[in-house]
């Protein structure tokens, strides 16, 4: 037999409060956030901290959802994907794993590496740029909600590209909100 | 013209739009994937309106989350107020924002920033 308590050890170890691994539909997107939104009324979080986690949550997901919307993949095993949250003593930590286009991987490092470099002040201007030049589109993708995920959160954005199949690695994000 | 009356969901928000009284409202959570396909009916009731507007127009955006995909939508609304004021009709933005959520405040601030209208921000105590 599996040895789940051996997995629920080290999930309470790491003080991750919600694991998820599959696919991201619409009607899970929706479960997920009701989900989250319930842990953290459960847990009292300040009103700050609350909308923070949500919000940046949501920018992580819908990013996931719209790219696989708007791309055509080879193997449905390439739709899984993976999403982590961990609550520490004095952060929340937002975690996502998704299969990506190799493709992508040049813009979507320079477009991290160039949030991360800008402040508070800059990141706002940036998204007050990004948001007047952009068209509304049907699923989004101006690029925006990565701009977002960096203000919200006001630390830096760590991200990996680990190549797996012919075309493909596998992107983890990983966000942290400190708590307010 | 018709007015619109929406109730809200968990994705997108509440919306009552009158015609008659120049009172238009949006309120609760816009976190739809696919905003343009919820806002789309408001921006084409929208361009009828500042066609055939009241004296005084009041829109009050009362917002818990927006995401990335919305905010496009919301200055696009603004913009087409923005026309409505250009033409010297009085039209006024309320932006609500809950006491402690700097977020949405400086939500606010930045279409403020970005639109050329009396958008005022108001604390929910």
């Amino acid at each position: 037999m599996l040895d789940v308590y051996n997995y629920y050890k080290q999930m309470q170890e790491q003080c991750v409060i919600l694991y998820f691994k599959g696919e991201i539909t619409n009607s899970l997107l929706t479960s997920i956030l009701q989900l989250v939104d319930d842990r953290l009324e459960h847990k009292s979080e300040n009103v700050k901290t609350k909308k923070k986690v949500f919000s940046v949550l949501l920018e992580c997901l819908q990013n996931i959802y719209n790219y696989q919307q708007l791309n055509e993949f080879e193997r449905d095993n390439l739709l899984s994907a993976a999403l982590m949250v961990r609550r520490t003593e004095d952060s929340y930590h937002i975690i996502t794993g998704n299969f990506v286009k190799n493709d992508i991987i040049h813009f979507l490092k320079s477009k991290i590496d160039k949030v991360n470099e800008l402040d508070a002040e800059a990141l706002k201007d940036f998204y007050k740029e990004v948001l007047l030049v952009s068209e509304p589109t049907p699923n989004g993708g101006a690029g925006l909600g990565i701009i977002d995920i960096a203000r919200k959160s006001g630390s830096e954005i760590f991200y990996h590209f680990e190549p797996s199949e012919e075309n493909y690695s596998f992107y983890s994000l990983e966000v942290k909100i400190p708590l307010q | 013209m018709e007015n619109i009356q929406l109730e809200g969901t968990g994705r997108t928000p509440e919306v009552s739009f009158n015609a008659q009284t120049g009172d238009l409202s949006i309120s609760g959570r816009s976190i739809p994937e696919n905003s343009i396909a919820f806002y789309q009916p408001l921006f084409d009731w929208l361009d009828a309106y500042i066609q055939v507007p009241c004296p005084e127009t009041i829109f009050e955006f009362n917002l818990e989350y927006f995401n990335t995909s919305s905010s496009k939508c919301i200055l696009d609304m603004l913009r087409k107020l923005e026309a409505l004021s250009e033409k010297r009709h009085d039209t006024r933005v309320k932006w609500y924002f809950d006491e402690g959520d700097e977020d949405m405040e400086e939500s606010g601030n930045d279409f403020k920033s970005l639109i050329n209208l009396d958008i005022e921000l108001v604390m929910k105590s």
